[in-house]
């Protein structure tokens, strides 16, 4: 079936399979890697990007249901060679370990803090309560999300 | 770009990212039981078609009786759920899938081996073994039991599935005589060394290189039957053959942790100085033993004193077959095993004596250089717990505390290589501990520069590669930082040296030095860890932790950020551990967690702050100073965790995790 998605800007338009999932669109059909396959039950969140602004697991959809929808992935997420808050935070604080978990923690805890001002550690806690980190106990994310909600956006 | 500036950005390349012209996919089928016998497999390859067998590879690996060798397909008949049976490929990731479910596979089941007492009890899982022993040990000497009172307890570690959050995966192209290999691992040469042994490939016609590897927690050290499968294809084909592990498949078929037994018995005057250690350490190892396995009982017992004196001791120690999938290393592998069955008694010894646990274990503690009478040799622990007690403010804690005091011994045997290369004005480094990026290269940076006197951002460290560095060790064991450590301060005073005698400035020469450094355990390299966690219950009355001090011995700090975040990992892991984590089987041997959450692997509003006080006490023997660091978390943790829960919820904890299903 012909879908048309468009992902960070740009038009992505295919004849695919009806059951083929998001995330494997956006890998392979789109060729953008920074989208992660990492539990395939929507759980670990490696998968998240914006669907028309509002995060999503692109494991749990199909490329189908996303139809003529626009997407922002972890390389749309900012411009070329500048990053956002929450990743100049991330880089600053050297707080990542084995980074699998960066694009979707990065696309979830945007979006958070574009919601919520000043937003305090249990609730930024709470808002990462859809993304797993394997390597850092989460104590220096947290704290470094929390930096970033201090920066202007 | 700097390396976590390239993850973040979403430009980071693991193995599922690497796309290569005829990619072919290859998926696996699994045996649907734990234990059967192959009647007919229609479809796909199989044993029948081509077999290989595997043999010891990754953490732990040596020579020696391997047991039975795990084969690459089951053959004859299936000994654990999700044993791979055949395989399939195709051009397409999803037409991959559709073959894979037309795979008939008929299978006869039998009545699966699951828990210890059945291997004790019933036949061997594999027809060529007599029992289910699969090996067996004794440490320390028998002794007549002196002291006034006595303990004993029997404590069990459930299995735990090392779930990073990337799974395993491969791509192997062979081509021209050459087998190249791109994989998620902890050491290009295990890999390299285990699928030569196993394809019968000279070592040389091998060329491993390591992608992003997006974490590993000792599950990605080994050769297991997939990576032999793939290779095997290529070879057959001669186009590249991807694989990647789905999630459900690393629950049921990767290499879990723990799975370990205690029956301890201490016995003590009646002021707690302890005077006897006796009991027995049962692992169960699953189906097939590697020398990690086989040998995991008896480095279990050889730490159990600790960084106690404790003057006789005698102990059994057996591994035993199972029905599940065979054991691995998880993070401190049998390290927190060890310090958990210590701790554990200590806590019940100092509760039957109305003793503080703090003071007993300072009344305990060594005072001098011990040699135990199981093989450990640790240098004076009691000033350390003393300052520890302190600086924690374990004293002015209320209720809901736990205290556990213990030693990470660091996996130094075989040392490790590293190779400095000196070119255009820039530096390259290679390891033989090949970084999974728990943030090595701060340390190896820092290293270099010190001592070659060249800045920072001109140095580089790069992903393992066997043509790059052609021999080496691996990452894990606590090793890094004092073994690759080692070896690339050397191999940095060697650089310094040449450019010294030509009169010029590193970076305006051209030098290349590659160097293994062989390295021994001596006390002076051993740790101690000093954990203090408070607990309390929440509105239904479960058990929550509230905070988690580690004060923890690393000798020369190298990266204080590095060494902050390998033990915050850790802690966050030995939390899990001890509330709800674990992989568990059914009584038909199938494994109950099929999912990442069904395993419990936490989130960040489950987690406490952690505290980390980096205690520096002494150096190690080593060039630069420092001692291991990366299993910290989970050998202190494990206990202190433990003691917090049952402090706060007054009921003794035997068993890990201590809420089943709950998760």
């Amino acid at each position: 079936m012909k879908v048309k998605i468009n992902v960070n800007g740009e038009d992505f338009a295919s004849d695919v399979e009806p059951r083929l999932l998001l995330v494997d669109f956006l890998r392979d059909t789109a060729g953008l890697t920074g989208t992660h396959v990492g539990c395939e039950t929507g759980s670990c969140g490696s998968c998240t990007v914006l669907l028309d602004g509002r995060p999503v697991k692109s494991c749990l959809m199909l490329a189908a249901q996303a139809d003529g929808s626009r997407i922002i992935t972890i390389e749309g997420i900012s411009k070329g060679e500048s990053m956002n808050r929450v990743q100049k935070s991330l880089s600053e604080s050297k707080a990542l370990q084995c980074g699998f978990c960066a694009p979707g923690i990065v696309i979830t805890a945007s979006w958070f803090l574009d919601k919520n001002e000043n937003p305090d550690e249990g609730e930024i806690r709470e808002a990462l309560s859809g993304n797993i980190c394997r390597c850092t106990g989460y104590q220096p994310v947290v704290d470094a999300v929390l930096k970033a909600s201090k920066e202007v956006k | 770009m700097e390396y976590t500036d390239r993850l973040i950005k979403g430009h980071g390349k693991y193995v599922a990212d690497i796309a290569l012209p005829e990619m072919l996919y290859m998926e696996v089928v699994r045996s649907k039981v734990a234990r059967g016998n192959i009647v007919s497999v229609k479809g796909g390859i199989s044993a029948s078609d081509k077999n290989f067998y595997l043999g010891s590879s990754g953490e732990g690996y040596g020579e020696g009786n391997a047991g039975v060798k795990q084969p690459a397909f089951a053959e004859k008949y299936v000994s654990y759920y999700g044993q791979p049976v055949a395989a399939v490929y195709s051009s397409s990731k999803y037409a991959a899938k559709d073959l894979a479910e037309s795979v008939e596979i008929k299978i006869e089941p039998l009545e699966p081996v699951v828990t210890l007492d059945q291997a004790l009890k019933l036949p061997s899982i594999h027809p060529s073994m007599g029992s289910n022993r699969a090996s067996e040990f004794t440490l320390g000497s028998e002794f007549a039991e002196k002291g006034d009172i006595s303990v004993e307890d029997e404590l069990y570690l459930e299995r735990v599935v090392t779930d990073p959050l990337e799974t395993r995966g491969i791509v192997s192209l062979y081509r021209d005589g050459v087998l190249n290999v791109w994989i998620s691992t902890q050491s290009v040469y295990s890999i390299r060394d285990g699928l030569s042994a196993a394809l019968g490939l000279p070592r040389d016609a091998l060329r491993v290189m390591q992608a992003d590897t997006g974490g590993a927690f000792g599950s990605k050290s080994a050769v297991y039957p997939e990576y032999v499968i793939a290779s095997y294809i290529s070879m057959k084909t001669g186009k590249p053959v991807k694989w990647t592990e789905s999630r459900e498949e690393h629950l049921m078929a990767s290499r879990p942790g723990r799975g370990a037994l205690g029956r301890l018995r201490l016995s003590a005057t009646k002021d707690g100085k302890i005077v006897g250690l006796k009991g027995e350490v049962v692992v169960d190892i699953g189906a097939y033993g590697d020398m990690l396995g086989l040998n995991s009982p008896a480095w279990i017992a050889r730490q159990l004193t600790g960084p106690y004196a404790i003057p006789n001791a005698y102990l059994k120690a057996t591994a035993l077959y199972t029905n599940k999938a065979p054991l691995g290393p998880y993070r401190g592998a049998g390290r927190p095993e060890a310090s958990f069955f210590m701790e554990r008694m200590i806590d019940l010894l100092a509760d039957k004596l109305g003793i503080d646990p703090a003071e007993l274990r300072l009344k305990n503690a060594t005072e001098s250089t011990f040699n135990s009478p199981l093989g450990l040799v640790v240098n004076a622990s009691r000033q350390f717990l003393e300052r520890g007690l302190r600086e924690t403010g374990y004293w002015d804690m209320g209720a809901g505390k736990g205290l556990s005091f213990f030693v990470l011994i660091p996996a130094v045997f075989g040392g490790e290589s590293a190779r400095i290369s000196v070119k255009d004005g820039r530096i390259n480094i290679w390891l033989g501990g090949n970084a999974h990026w728990q943030r090595h290269e701060l340390f190896v940076k820092k290293i270099v520069s010190e001592v070659t006197g060249v800045p920072e951002e001109y140095i580089e460290l790069n992903k393992g590669n066997t043509g790059e560095l052609g021999y080496g060790v691996g990452t894990w064991g606590s090793r890094s930082a004092i073994a690759a450590g080692q070896a690339v301060y050397r191999a940095a005073l060697k650089i310094r040296e040449m450019a010294e005698k030509e009169g010029k400035d590193v970076l305006s020469g051209s030098y290349d030095y590659s160097v293994m450094e062989n390295m021994t355990l001596d006390p002076s390299m051993i740790s101690f860890l000093l954990t203090v966690t408070s607990a309390n219950l929440n509105e239904v009355g479960d058990p929550v932790i509230k905070s988690c001090t580690a004060f923890y011995d690393v000798g020369e700090p190298l990266s204080k950020t590095s060494i902050t975040g390998q033990i915050t990992g850790g802690l966050a892991q030995a939390v899990s551990e001890v509330l709800f984590e674990s992989q568990t089987y059914d009584q038909k041997g199938k494994p109950e967690a099929q999912t990442i959450s069904e395993a419990g692997v936490p989130y960040a509003h489950q987690l406490p702050k952690f505290r980390v006080i980096i205690a520096q006490e002494g150096k190690s023997g080593t060039l630069h100073g420092a001692k291991g660091v990366g299993e910290a978390g989970t050998v202190g943790g494990l206990p202190s965790i433990t003691r917090a829960v049952e402090s706060i919820t007054g009921k003794r904890i035997r068993k890990l995790p201590v809420m089943y299903g709950t998760q």
